[in-house]
């Protein structure tokens, strides 16, 4: 699917430090608006986050890979760890009244509002989150 | 690389907490310490100011809620403003609004605190 598509940047992530770097890299090659360098920022930090901590499980000899692709006028952004994946539909909403004061389980439903369209693949190894852009 | 700067001011013997740069999973332990040395040094009104702050994570709202219950437990009150548009976006999505005193800017935030 995505991997048809031109890709724009392929790396093996070690930490969120190297996130904003990439975003600003793609923001300033799209003329992306700071509304849209916001989104795309916070849910690769979620996703990678994810991929590191619940995916890898902070296994150093695993990897995390970022792959960014263009697809006419939208941006993917897929984000791959060496977990044993997980299921989306299963994790509750952080803003139901019982769930609005637990300390965690935003990264998911944040990704979710901020992109798109969100995409799993690989038994949830993968999340591919998408970006409407519109200059090219 | 993320960063994160803070520096706390006092207005009108309220101390104010400016958080600016990045708050996620990297910077958050930081701004975690500060509010929690703040509110147990006996600070029961507490303003944070993230007028220069570019974009929160989960694991920065997270920050906000410890700070809160802490502050409660305290018989405190916390208080957040000047947030930019990325970062008033995630607070209205995760349904902060509905936890957090949230003010427009700092001024509006002090009146009547």
């Amino acid at each position: 699917m995505a991997s048809a598509n031109p890709l724009l940047i392929e790396e093996d992530i070690q930490g969120i430090s190297q996130i904003e770097t990439i975003v600003t890299k793609v923001v300033h090659r799209f003329n992306l608006s700071n509304d849209m360098q916001g989104n795309i920022l916070i849910s690769l930090t979620e996703a990678v986050n994810n991929a590191i901590i619940h995916g890898n499980k902070n296994d150093k000899n695993k990897c995390v890979k970022l792959k960014i692709t263009q697809e006419s006028t939208k941006l993917a952004f897929s984000v791959s760890d060496e977990g044993t994946g997980f299921d989306h539909t299963k994790l509750p909403d952080p803003t139901l009244p019982e769930n609005l004061l637990k300390l965690s389980g935003r990264g998911v439903f944040l990704i979710h509002q901020l992109c798109d369209a969100v995409t799993y693949q690989d038994q949830g190894r993968t999340v591919e989150m998408h970006f409407h852009i519109c200059t090219l | 690389m993320s960063t994160m700067n803070m520096y706390v001011h006092d207005s009108n013997a309220i101390k104010v907490l400016h958080v600016q740069g990045d708050l996620n999973a990297n910077t958050a332990g930081e701004v975690d310490s500060r509010l929690h040395q703040l509110i147990m040094g006996g600070n029961k009104k507490l303003i944070v100011n993230l007028d220069q702050l570019n974009y929160i994570s989960s694991a920065g709202l997270r920050v906000f809620l410890s700070a809160n219950k802490l502050m409660k437990k305290q018989e405190g009150n916390l208080r957040i403003c000047s947030l930019n548009n990325t970062v008033k976006e995630v607070f209205d999505i995760s349904g902060f609004h509905l936890i957090f005193d949230i003010f427009d800017n700092e001024e509006e935030a002090l009146n009547g605190y």
